[in-house]
C-alpha cells in the first residue's frame, strides 16, 4: 500500500455573530434578532425579561451551508479559532 | 490508538518528532521532553476546562512554566478548540495542541524562549595579588618604553654614514719591505749566480742561427 502526502492549504472563514433576543417569560414568543427587536419595539430589550444570545455561524467549506461554530470541532480538518475567524485545512487536488 | 490515554498518545507524538522524555518535570506539567537541547513542557487540559476563566487560569499557569522551559504546550480536546481563541495563546507564546480520538494537531506553535547565559561571578580579589599585578604592569610599561627607545637609537645608528673600521685606524700600518735580490758589485752589476756559470755561454748562443739542436 502506497500512501501519498497530499499538499494542503489553510482556509480562513470569517465568523458571523448573530445576537438573538429570547423571551424568558413567553416561550412561544418568536426569537428575533437584536436589530429586528429594536426596529419592532423601538427600544433595547429589558434585561429582566429578555436574554440576548450570541449565535456564531460560519459558511461550511464543504457545501457552503451555514453551520454553527461549535460544530467545527467535529471536523478533522478544523485547525483553530483565531479572533473572528475559523481556520480549516484543505487538501489540494492533484489535477 | 483510541485505547491509549492522551498522555501516551502525546508521548508517541513527541517521540516521533525526535524528543526524549524527561522524568524530572515541574509539578504543574503533565509531560516533559527535551528536543535538541530545548526543554518542552506539556500540560493536558481535560474536558472540564469549559469556561473562559478557567482557560485563562490555565494559560497563566502555563506562563509560570516558561521560567523552566523553552517551549510550553497546552493540549486540549478538539471540541474546546472552537471556544479557545488562538490569539490568546500567541500573545503568551504558548503552543496549543488539539486532540480527538484520531489525531493530534498543533494549532498554535509555541514561542521558543532562549534563556540568557548566566553571568559568571567574579572571584574576590586578593589585595596583595592586585598590588603585585600593578607593580608588574608598571615594570612592563617601563620595559616597553626602554625597548622603544633602544629601537629608535638603533634606527638612528643605521642611518648615519659608515666610518672606517676601528681596526684600520688603531692598528699601526705594517711597512712591507720588499726583499730585493742582492747583486755583487764585483761582477759588474750582475748577480752572483752569473759568475762561473757554464750555461751563460750556451744561452748566449741561442737563437743566432747555428741550426744545431740543443739536445738529441
Amino acid at each position: 500500500m502506497v500512501s501519498h502526502l497530499r499538499a494542503e492549504m489553510v482556509l480562513r472563514i470569517p465568523i458571523r455573530r448573530i445576537p438573538v433576543v429570547v423571551d424568558v417569560l413567553d416561550p412561544l414568543a418568536p426569537q428575533l434578532s437584536l436589530g429586528d427587536f429594536r426596529s419592532l419595539q423601538g427600544k433595547d430589550p429589558d434585561q429582566a425579561r429578555y436574554r440576548i444570545v450570541d449565535i456564531e455561524v460560519i459558511t461550511s467549506p464543504d457545501d457552503q451551508q451555514p453551520m454553527l461554530v461549535t460544530e467545527c470541532a467535529r471536523y478533522s480538518r478544523f485547525l483553530r479559532r483565531e479572533g473572528d475567524n475559523i481556520y480549516f485545512r484543505k487538501e489540494l487536488d492533484a489535477s | 490508538m483510541a485505547s491509549l490515554s492522551i498522555e501516551e498518545r502525546l508521548l508517541h507524538y513527541f517521540l516521533a518528532m525526535g524528543a526524549q522524555q524527561v522524568a524530572e518535570k515541574p509539578p504543574s506539567a503533565t509531560l516533559s521532553f527535551v528536543i535538541s537541547d530545548q526543554r518542552v513542557n506539556v500540560v493536558v487540559a481535560r474536558n472540564d476546562v469549559l469556561t473562559q476563566s478557567t482557560i485563562i487560569e490555565a494559560i497563566l499557569g502555563l506562563a509560570t512554566l516558561r521560567a523552566s522551559s523553552n517551549q510550553v504546550y497546552l493540549a486540549a480536546p478538539r471540541l474546546l478548540g472552537v471556544t479557545i481563541d488562538a490569539q490568546l495563546f500567541r500573545s503568551y507564546g504558548i503552543g496549543l495542541l488539539l486532540y480527538d480520538d484520531r489525531r493530534i494537531d498543533e494549532a498554535v506553535a509555541p514561542q521558543v524562549v532562549q534563556f540568557a547565559q548566566p553571568v559568571p561571578t567574579m572571584p574576590t580579589q586578593d589585595p596583595s595579588t592586585v598590588a603585585e599585578i600593578t607593580e608588574l604592569k608598571s615594570m612592563y610599561l617601563e620595559m616597553k618604553s626602554t625597548l622603544v627607545r633602544l629601537r629608535e637609537e638603533m634606527q638612528t645608528l643605521q642611518h648615519t654614514p659608515k666610518e672606517p673600521p676601528i681596526s684600520s685606524i688603531d692598528m699601526p700600518q705594517h711597512v712591507v719591505i720588499q726583499q730585493q735580490p742582492s747583486f755583487s758589485e764585483s761582477a759588474g752589476q750582475l748577480p752572483s749566480f752569473f759568475t762561473n756559470n757554464p750555461w751563460l755561454d750556451v744561452l748566449s748562443k741561442r737563437g743566432r742561427g747555428n741550426g744545431e739542436p740543443f739536445a738529441g
